[in-house]
This record gives C-alpha cells, sequence and structure tokens, in this order.
C-alpha cells in the first residue's frame, strides 16, 4: 500500500489515491480502502474555484499470470468499494486480455523497464472502443536518469500506436515534492509526441472520462433497453391486430 | 522549492542549475538554449526566465523533470508562463470560476 501526503496548491480539483496488490506474493486480499475522511479531516480547496478537492480511491493490480484477472470477476464486496480499478499487466497475452475483455478503467503502460512486447494495434483499438483508457506514470523520470528513458520510449511506442487517444498521464508520488502542476504534466505530454490538445486532454478531460467509466461500472450491472418493431404491411395488420404492441427486450 | 533547510542558490548558481537541467534532458544541443534569467529572489527563491519560443517546450519539461540539486530533492513549479512581460502581473489561474 502506499500512502500519500499532498500539497493541494498545485491546482488539481481532483485526487485519487492509489493501492497497488501485487500478485507474485501468496494470499493478497483485497482490503478495504482507507476512507478519504479518515485520512484528511478537511479538504483543502481548489485554487481558483469555490469548491473542494475531491479524494478518490483506486486500485492497481499487478498480473503476471491469467488466473490472477478471476479476482476481478469475482463478487468481492471489496473491489466495489474502489473508484476506479486499473491493471498492470506483464505480459502480451494479459495485456491482450486487459483490453479487450477484463472490467477495468485504466491499462497501466510500464515506465520502468525495457517493455517485455510491443503493441499491437488490433488489442489497443478494442480499448479504445471499450473506453479503456492507457495510463502513463512521470514520476520515475524525476528520480532517475534510465527511468527516464524507458519512459519516453515506452511512451513513443504506445503513441505510434493509438494516435494519442485515450491516454491518461499520472503521478505516482510518494513524497509530496515529486508532484508536478497540471500545465507541467500536459507539457511533458507534448514530449511523449502528442499533439498539445490531446496533451491537455490527457490531464483534463480523459482523467474525467475515466472517472465517469469508474462510476459507471460500479452502478450498472445490466441494461434494458425496449425496441419497437417496426410497422407490418397494412393487409397483415388487419389479420393479426395484436402484432401491433411494441416489443420489449430485456 | 527546495524543502531541506540548507543553502539556497545564488543567481548565477540558478542559472547554472537551468542550464545543468537542460543539459541533463535535451543534451548539448538544449544545453545551448540560449535562457535568461530576469530576476532572481534568493528569499522565495523565485525567477523570471526568458527564452526563445522554439526552445519554450525544452525548457519547460527540462525543469518539470528536475529531481536533484547537488543531491538534494528539489521541484520546480511553474506559476505562469505568457510571451508578453506585463501578463505576468495577474495569474490567470487564480481566477475564480463560478
Amino acid at each position: 500500500h502506499s500512502y500519500y501526503v499532498f500539497t493541494f496548491s498545485v491546482g488539481y480539483s481532483t485526487v485519487a489515491l492509489n493501492h497497488v496488490i501485487d500478485f507474485k506474493e501468496k494470499k493478497q486480499e483485497i482490503v478495504k480502502p482507507v476512507s478519504p475522511a479518515e485520512l484528511f479531516p478537511s479538504l483543502p480547496i481548489v485554487q481558483g474555484t469555490s469548491k473542494r478537492i475531491k479524494v478518490l480511491t483506486r486500485l492497481t493490480l499487478t498480473v503476471s499470470d491469467p488466473s490472477h484477472c478471476n479476482l476481478l470477476r469475482s463478487t468481492s464486496a471489496n473491489i466495489r468499494l474502489y473508484d476506479i480499478i486499473a491493471v498492470f499487466p506483464k505480459t502480451e497475452k494479459l495485456f491482450h486480455i486487459a483490453c479487450t475483455t477484463l472490467d477495468v478503467d485504466l491499462v497501466c503502460i510500464n515506465v520502468t523497464e525495457k517493455l517485455p512486447f510491443y503493441f499491437r494495434r488490433p488489442p489497443v483499438n478494442m480499448a479504445i472502443d471499450r473506453g479503456i483508457y492507457f495510463e502513463l506514470l512521470y514520476t520515475p523520470a524525476i528520480k532517475d536518469s534510465t527511468m527516464r528513458r524507458y519512459t519516453i520510449s515506452n511512451a513513443i511506442s504506445l503513441m505510434q500506436i493509438c494516435k494519442g487517444k485515450n491516454i491518461v498521464i499520472s503521478s505516482a508520488a510518494e513524497r509530496p515534492l515529486e508532484l508536478r502542476g497540471p500545465y507541467d504534466v500536459a507539457n511533458l505530454g507534448l514530449l511523449f509526441g502528442l499533439s498539445e490538445s490531446e496533451a491537455k486532454a490527457a490531464v483534463s478531460t480523459n482523467c474525467r472520462a475515466t472517472m465517469l467509466h469508474g462510476e459507471t461500472r460500479k452502478s450498472a450491472c445490466g441494461v434494458v433497453y425496449t425496441v419497437k418493431k417496426p410497422r407490418k404491411v397494412e393487409e397483415e395488420e388487419t389479420m393479426l391486430p395484436v402484432c401491433k404492441k411494441a416489443k420489449t427486450q430485456a | 522549492e527546495l524543502p531541506d533547510g540548507g543553502a539556497r542558490p545564488s543567481a548565477a548558481q540558478f542559472k547554472q542549475l537551468v542550464v545543468s537541467a537542460l543539459r541533463e534532458l535535451h543534451g548539448e544541443v538544449g544545453a545551448a538554449l540560449p535562457v535568461d534569467v530576469l530576476t532572481y529572489e534568493e528569499k522565495t527563491l523565485s525567477a523570471i526566465l526568458r527564452v526563445v519560443s522554439s526552445g519554450f517546450v525544452k525548457l519547460w519539461s527540462a525543469l518539470t523533470l528536475l529531481g536533484f540539486y547537488q543531491n538534494r530533492r528539489c521541484a520546480f513549479r511553474v506559476l505562469q508562463t505568457s510571451p508578453f512581460l506585463l501578463a505576468l502581473s495577474g495569474n490567470s489561474r487564480e481566477l475564480v470560476l463560478d
């Protein structure tokens, strides 16, 4: 688990606290997230508005084995308490599974070492259609220069495949000093090869879309929609007037 | 920002810090970028920098990614950017939205 202490004067309006679960160790249990109200008794006000900062909870699962993904499908009550769920795939097969079938909001892209697999276009396009976002971290780039190189090279290869869509840049900061302002992070997006509007979206609109994706995942368990059956030809209508009723499909 | 209560850099050391940040991220070409420190306040550790518009992205990204000053942890916070000096008198990020 990693808990953060933030400096809110930098200008963010929503913050997510991350819990990392690594499945290599045995018997990992998903614990209930610490409620934000316990950590911060009074949340400071966002710079420039009169509203308070929202704090969300987020879970990151490091998967290196397909059996770990079964946890996501289980009805463990603790998973539902997290607002955002992210998965960190370690192999190409898991990346494919995460993009196509897993019920997550974010797919983390490793920035601290050379990617063991290359991105391919089909799973990335499917993820974009499903509304899943790819996440890049920028704090390793501040700490170490080799990680800086890996961050930039992995980010650029991701950009080439996904053309800059559905990207979220976030910080894995453990100290308030490692946090950077939102405009600074948007500028880093330019370094990774995004256009200016895409870079700004990576910090603002895409993050908000991820939050909403998490909320819909929490709330919707099934969808009911009604379809109006098209009206039949005239002579059939006189013969069977009962068929004119609109049918509902559940 | 330098949180530990050590010695604060002077103006010349500050300029050298900026140039070394550029060199770390963008190499010799980055370090050759002409950057001017227009003002520097040692008490608040804040400064106004001037750079060619073509080198703006490089300078900003180099400052963002800088983590250490003489083995001490530090952070650069960019408060305002603008092509005109007069615009720096009012911070647009402080404007209140309703």
